[in-house]
């Protein structure tokens, strides 16, 4: 296991931490603009975020991305190994964080609506003083969970060819003929970087709060 | 000063509210009372819009609620007219006493800060939570947060406060200490109109009395007249049941 | 564009989705129902064990929960081979498919009765019941009905899952699909019936899930009635 392939992982770790945090802060407006979307009073739209939303929920990952990349340059779209990686993270991201933040709000109670409409605020009053501020700290544990996941989801884009750390790791196997170790400080990578993340959550949500 | 005339409400095909009409004069006192479901809290809750009714008109001094679409800013004037206290209190969890009750004067009335501080402070007072100012809602009793509430709807100085069954979620022992406030804010000649299940406030506070059931108006009057001496069949019947 | 789809594509090749459709759901349904036992067996040991067990059970989950289910894979099917053990592609995926979803099913199930123990057992000893009727006819059926939701998110993740068995030179769905459509050219067709057999299978889990949660209702209320 030489010098030059341990570094050759953790460098294309930095590549799995850019992909996924692109994804993550791409996904989370397409998120919001997702929710916003399913929580209209206009029912097409409505139609249109559940059928995102159960698209990229009800199909593999993988499947997904080999679409964008293997068959959307036959419509004409080329999009790169980086691109395609971070289009369907970004995606997948909008579904899933689109469904966290519309459960997050409507889990807040009714009377805190009637309490503040009450009092005379008006929509956009009550949803930015009153609502969000609830449901921010509702949302942070399936928010987390979420983060972790996607870093994980991130090692399917080595299936497109993308240098992340588990492509890293199968080009190492063939410098170094060491699958097992190799593959074995791969898995110490992601936990090292997913783990601190999950202890995260209690922090931030006693800081937010 | 409030007007209630001929209103009715349908939740779908269900009839709500059958052409409820009555009159809330200045600095009275009326008790709303009746068995669950008479829809005492849905006409409350039309009288500052929560709900929306079907037809017939509420006013309010030179106000006018109407059926369908009111734009904000006649909600909001009738809001800041009429005070409303709910059954669950509803103190926002994530801001502390104070914050809760000087957030619309700021946002909707558009006070200063250091007044409606000043204001609040007067208020919790009032209800006698002078010293909760800093505490966290969720680090309340059920009664001190009901206090609290009232105290937030009072910080928008209304015309007259609606009262949903404020003491129904609490402890026997807390229910007095709000029932206190509520006595003190009629001796001040506060116009409030009160749903509650308590007899004993009906008897001594009460200006008015209204008795509904299934969605219409049973009897209607002072004290004297629907508590003491009622007329109809019904309303002695729900009397003889609660008294 | 000018990409006009025709379903035709579809019916050439029919035989070869088949096939695809198969092995997913060959796999699907091994790796639940293991994952499934896997998860009751080890959430039973952590109740039941001492600090070292809980110990040991936790650091399992907590591995299951950071690595990515492809690392767990290639570290069966490629890293394993070099001590000798080989795992051939059913196996292997099927192992990385239950080691992972085995922790998180375990956690869902842990979590589900512990949420009911307390309280609900002490009720059932108040009135007399003995330990373990207290657990199998209180504490269960309240715990299943909770935990149903979960679950059956688990299992539609087993379900997309499965896709990775293409990495380790299985012919399921996702790899069949993609093939397909390289050949011939034709995007489109291939992958909407990808997605719509994904979608259909998990509509299926969901569905079936759902009849044995009855099921089991109905029996665990049964048998309280006949109790009282």
């Amino acid at each position: 296991m030489t010098y030059d392939s341990i570094l050759f992982i953790l460098k294309a770790g930095l590549m799995t931490i850019e992909v996924s945090a692109l994804a993550f802060v791409a996904g989370l407006f397409l998120a919001t603009f997702t929710a916003y979307l399913s929580m209209t009073k206009i029912k097409v739209l409505n139609l249109i975020a559940w059928v995102y939303i159960q698209l990229m929920r009800g199909t593999p990952l993988l499947m997904q991305m080999f679409f964008i990349f293997f068959s959307l340059p036959i419509l004409g779209i080329r999009l790169s190994i980086f691109a395609s990686a971070l289009v369907a993270l970004t995606a997948n991201t909008g579904a899933f964080m689109a469904e966290i933040i519309r459960a997050s709000i409507q889990s807040i109670k009714k009377g805190q609506w009637d309490a503040a409409e009450s009092l005379g605020l008006s929509r956009m009053q009550i949803i930015i003083k009153v609502i969000l501020p609830q449901a921010i700290r509702i949302a942070i544990p399936p928010t987390i969970g979420y983060i972790t996941s996607l870093i994980k989801n991130s090692s399917v884009a080595s299936t497109i060819g993308l240098v992340e750390a588990t492509r890293a790791g199968r080009l190492a196997i063939e410098r170094t003929g060491q699958g097992l170790l190799t593959l074995f400080l791969v898995g110490v990578l992601y936990f090292i970087i997913c783990f601190p993340i999950s202890k995260l959550s209690k922090s931030i949500e006693k800081k937010v709060y | 000063m409030l007007e209630v005339k001929n209103v009715d409400k349908y939740y779908n095909t269900f009839h709500a509210l059958k052409d409820i009409s009555f009159n809330v004069p200045k600095g009275s006192v009326t008790v709303i009372i009746g068995p669950s479901g008479a829809g005492k809290s849905t006409i409350l809750r039309c009288i500052n819009r929560l709900e929306v009714f079907n037809s017939g008109f509420i006013k309010i001094g030179n106000k006018k609620i109407i059926p369908g679409k009111m734009r904000y800013n006649d909600l909001k004037e009738i809001r800041t007219r009429v005070g409303y206290v709910a059954q669950s209190y509803n103190l926002f969890p994530h801001l502390i006493v104070i914050e809760n009750i000087i957030l619309a004067p700021k946002l909707v009335l558009h006070q200063k800060v250091k007044a409606a501080r000043d204001n609040a402070m007067q208020f919790l007072e009032k209800v006698g939570l002078a010293d909760k100012a800093d505490s966290k809602p969720e680090n309340l009793s059920g009664g001190e947060q009901q206090r609290v509430a009232i105290a937030r709807t009072l910080a928008m100085n209304p015309e007259i406060v609606l009262f949903d069954e404020v003491t129904s979620a609490l402890d026997p022992e807390l229910i007095s200490e709000v029932l206190n406030v509520m006595t003190s804010l009629a001796q001040e000649g506060m116009t409030m109109i009160v749903v509650t299940h308590e007899m004993g406030f009906a008897r001594s506070v009460a200006t008015d009395v209204i008795f509904m059931e299934q969605g219409s108006i049973v009897e209607k009057g002072s004290v004297a007249d629907v508590l003491v001496n009622p007329k109809e069949a019904r309303t002695i019947q729900f009397l003889s049941k609660v008294l | 564009m000018g990409y006009v789809i025709r379903f035709g594509v579809i019916v050439e090749n029919i035989q070869e989705l088949l096939k695809g459709i198969t092995i997913t759901l060959e796999l699907t349904l091994v790796a639940i129902v293991l994952s499934t036992l896997t998860g009751i067996i080890i959430a039973f040991i952590s109740m039941n064990g001492n600090r070292v067990v809980k110990a040991i059970i936790n650091g399992y989950v907590e591995i299951m929960r950071n690595i990515p289910l492809l690392v767990l894979l290639y570290f069966i099917y490629f890293g394993l081979g070099e001590i000798s053990i080989n795992f051939g592609s059913f196996s292997s995926i099927i192992l990385a498919l239950v080691l992972c979803n085995g922790a998180y099913l375990e956690e869902i199930i842990r979590a589900g009765i512990e949420s009911v123990h307390k309280t609900q057992s002490e009720a059932g000893l108040a009135l007399g019941l003995h330990n373990y009727q207290v657990f199998f006819r209180i504490v269960m059926p309240q715990a299943l009905i909770n935990v149903f939701p979960p679950i059956i998110n688990q299992y539609i993740i087993i379900l997309l899952s499965t896709s990775f068995a293409s990495l380790v030179a299985l012919d399921e769905l996702t790899s069949t699909v993609s093939r397909l459509s390289a050949f011939s050219f034709r995007t489109f067709e291939f992958y909407i019936i990808g997605a719509v057999v994904y979608l259909v299978f998990a509509v299926i889990i969901v569905f079936v899930t759902n009849r044995i949660k009855k099921i089991l209702r109905h029996e665990k209320i049964t048998k309280q009635k006949e109790a009282t």
